[in-house]
């Protein structure tokens, strides 16, 4: 997997991509919120594997159905705050 | 005799079923019990005011069902996103544009139960990819000839959360969209529209037959073979159904082992 965007592009790419997918600026969501509270339901959960496919090729579905937090997301694809190593 | 028509979800599920289906919200500082408001009370107000109303749904539901204070019991989802019921009640929630619904029943009739509704729209390629198998994505293109004014990827996802919304309270594992397969019949009275490009009519429905590719067992150790269902499209909406019986009791069949 190869990708040329730095850990803070990353992250502001999610945010982006997850404005479009909610309907709503994403930007303001805390991190550890879980995103159901924002509108992510089961497709709109379904189309987020595809959306962070682009960053990273091996995304499963369960891998964004347990915890459904931008931090997680983030950690998903080697943003996290931290290591950035997935748990 | 005024006999009248029966829609929605009740029309998918049998008389031991209970269900309240709304198509507005509630206010939800009215509707919520103090439990259920602080587990939303960071959540926008659209997601708030759906999940007030399905409560608000269930609390009369399972006051027809007899469930002692059913207007003071809270609905909380559990760790696992589940929605935890009193003791001896088992029940499903869903929510999508235009409608609001709970079903409940007495766990000595139903051992578990699901029900869903989505918008009846096209599912992206995507997604669909990531809930059909190759066999179901056939069935969906055999389907689709048959009935074009069908959104058959639609149905299916929502008759996998139906099956999801069943199985997860009897095993408590994870069961993905892409272990489990669906095989659909559409009722004789919503038949002979093959081939029409008009939009869907009011009155299509039919039958599905869901098939974990897992094991499952339920805690009265019957094997969760196979799972039966309704679907229907209903006032701009796919509503799915999954009911199954309690170990001995009458109605619809148990579910089975597809060989078995």
């Amino acid at each position: 997997m190869s990708t040329t965007m730095t850990a803070d592009e990353t992250r502001e790419w999610l945010r982006g991509r997850l404005s479009e997918l909610l309907g709503d600026d994403a930007t303001a969501i805390d991190r550890d919120a879980d995103l159901t509270d924002y509108g992510l339901d089961s497709v709109r959960l379904f189309e987020l594997v595809p959306m962070l496919r682009e960053v990273r090729a091996d995304v499963e579905f369960a891998d964004v159905a347990e915890d459904r937090s931008i931090a997680a997301l983030e950690r998903l694809l080697g943003a996290g705050d931290g290591s950035g190593d997935r748990a | 005799m005024i006999r009248t028509q029966v829609t929605g979800l009740r029309a998918l599920l049998p008389p031991s079923v209970e269900v309240e289906q709304w198509s507005r919200d509630v206010e939800p500082s009215e509707a919520l019990l103090a439990p259920e408001s602080r587990h939303v009370e960071g959540a926008v107000a659209s997601r708030r005011a759906e999940f007030a109303t399905v409560r608000a749904c269930a609390r009369l539901a399972m006051g027809r069902l007899g469930v002692p204070d059913a207007a003071g019991t809270p609905i909380v989802p559990g760790r696992d996103r589940a929605p935890a019921w009193p003791p001896g009640v088992v029940g499903a929630i869903t929510h999508c544009e235009g409608v609001r619904a709970a079903a409940v029943a007495r766990e000595g009739t139903v051992a578990s139960l699901g029900i869903d509704a989505e918008p009846a729209e096209p599912l992206s390629g995507d997604v669909l990819d990531l809930v059909a198998t190759r066999r179901e994505r056939a069935e969906l293109r055999g389907l689709a000839r048959e009935r074009p004014d069908v959104p058959w990827a639609r149905v299916l996802f929502s008759a996998k959360e139906s099956v999801f919304k069943a199985w997860y309270p009897l095993t408590r594992a994870w069961l993905g969209f892409d272990e489990c397969e669906v095989d659909f019949g559409v009722d004789a009275a919503s038949t002979g529209n093959a081939g029409s490009r008009a939009g869907v009519r009011s009155a299509v429905s039919g039958t599905f037959d869901a098939f974990p590719l897992m094991r499952g067992l339920a805690p009265d150790g019957r094997v969760l073979g196979r799972f039966r269902g309704r679907w229907a499209i209903d006032a701009g909406a796919v509503l799915t159904a999954v009911v199954v019986p309690a170990a001995g009791a009458a109605g619809i069949g148990a579910a089975e082992d597809r060989c078995g």
